[in-house]
């Protein structure tokens, strides 16, 4: 392949829709080529942000049809402006960079793909990025044995609940992938735990979990929302998505419960 | 946590599936919409439109695995008839008014959803079909009617003219 075969293939190459020996060609093109690779990262952090934008507005009016339909259980979560302006900022950032941090053995062992070229970039780049990180309030935050990038919100918690609320949540995550179905009714509030019984196959998910970034914990309804922002390694090696944690004070008031849990691409 | 499965449900009659389908889908579909008629009220009321043919047809959907791109055919379809039909309206002064939706992501998403609608008709209804809607390129050329190597080359020629489009210092996001 020559750069100009490249340029015609960099679009489907990075949202993964070549097959599987032209990816691997463009992949060994990119390594030893320069200009290429620039071109790669150009292309990378448009289709990164035209993805998001897909995401970003939220239309006004109910787009439900149904007359009885019963009234949305997920209403826009609406958290302290200090969380969204954080959030935006940091999502601004991680556009520019293509991810933050965090890279556990687990994705480097997945070889050719998109991702792992990005990983070897991006530890590059780790000092230059920790010093962005820190000017966002953003810091490293061992949670539950794992590094992830951790993003201040306002306050709602004490620190140590925070904590607990946080590692209740990554271990509820741990479950999904560990295909620990009684663990995660364990950590489910009855009604949850109910669906999670009747619906195993929603909660359960394949492959490895690459935890990206987490914020603290915002506070919605009476509910307390975990925010996790991953990849995993079968479904979604190139892109992140973000899963939304509910959580509501157990009956001893000193522990947690999942009671709801979402995705968001 | 699976479009497929809510999709097997809305079929039996669920309407709480459907009711969630639509959530996870409406922003993607707004966002197509919007990109390709320019103007939010419209766009919402095509989506509206959309989501409720959805409904009343959901039946008919042979495979559920491919929601994404039949709910992205029938968005295209009512903002082809939406435009048709605003051709024939008279253009009065355009009065700045509240957009019919809340901007829920980064300022970066802005500046992109700006940059997408000024690229030609073309180009932007298969950006938006790319990226909003999140479709492969052979869904697109079956949901445009026209062939996967012409939607290729439009991506790549729409792409190149976004980065020249982003690269220019004059890019105002409208933030209304
Ligand atoms: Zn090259």
């Amino acid at each position: 392949m020559n750069c100009r075969d490249i340029d015609e293939v960099l679009e489907p190459y990075i949202r993964g829709e070549l097959a599987t020996d032209q990816t691997r060609a463009v992949a060994e093109h990119l390594t030893g080529c320069e200009r290429c690779q620039a071109a790669y990262e150009d292309t990378r952090t448009l289709v990164t942000m035209l993805l998001d934008a897909g995401e970003a507005l939220q239309p006004a009016a109910s787009m439900v049809p149904l007359a009885s339909a019963p009234p949305p259980d997920r209403t826009p979560i609406r958290v302290s402006r200090g969380w969204i302006a954080v959030a935006a900022t940091l999502a601004a950032l991680t556009v520019a960079s293509a991810t933050l941090l965090t890279v556990p053995a687990l994705a480097k062992q997945v070889p050719l793909l998109p991702v792992t070229r990005e990983i070897a970039a991006l530890e590059a780049d780790t000092a230059e990025l920790s010093a962005q990180v820190a000017e966002l309030e953003v810091r490293l935050a061992e949670v539950d044995g794992e590094q992830v990038t951790l993003v201040e919100t306002e306050p709602v918690l004490d620190a140590a609940d925070n904590t607990l609320a946080q590692e209740h949540a990554i271990a509820f995550v741990r479950a999904m992938y560990g295909g620990d179905e009684d663990v995660l009714q364990a950590l489910a509030t009855p009604a949850l735990a109910e669906h999670i019984a009747e619906q195993p196959t929603d909660y359960l998910r394949e492959g490895g979990v690459v935890f990206a970034q987490i914020t603290n914990v915002a506070e919605h309804e009476g509910s307390y929302w975990v925010f996790i922002r991953m990849s995993d390694t079968v479904e979604f090696t190139d892109s992140q998505f973000q899963l939304n944690i509910a959580l509501e004070r157990d009956g001893s008031g000193e522990g947690f419960l999942v009671s709801a849990v979402e995705m968001d691409a | 946590m699976d479009d497929m499965m809510l999709v097997q449900s809305a079929q039996k009659g669920n309407e709480r599936a459907f009711a969630a389908l639509v959530r996870r889908n409406e922003r993607r579909m707004y966002a197509t919409a919007y990109a390709i008629l320019g103007s939010s009220w419209d766009a919402s009321d095509a989506c509206q439109d959309a989501f409720l043919e959805a409904w009343t047809k959901i039946g008919a959907l042979r495979d559920p695995s491919s929601f994404a791109q039949w709910m992205a055919r029938i968005v295209v379809n009512k903002c082809h008839s939406a435009r048709r039909k605003t051709k024939r309206l008279v253009v009065v002064d355009e009065v700045p008014e509240r957009e019919a939706h809340e901007v829920i992501g980064p300022e970066t998403s802005l500046v992109l959803i700006e940059a997408v609608r000024r690229l030609d008709s073309d180009h932007r209804a298969v950006v938006a079909l790319r990226y909003f809607a999140d479709l492969k390129v052979d869904e697109i050329a079956e949901v445009l009617r026209i062939p996967a190597g012409t939607v290729k080359s439009r991506i790549n020629r729409a792409m190149a003219r976004l980065k020249e489009l982003l690269a220019t210092a004059d890019m105002e996001v409208s933030s209304r």
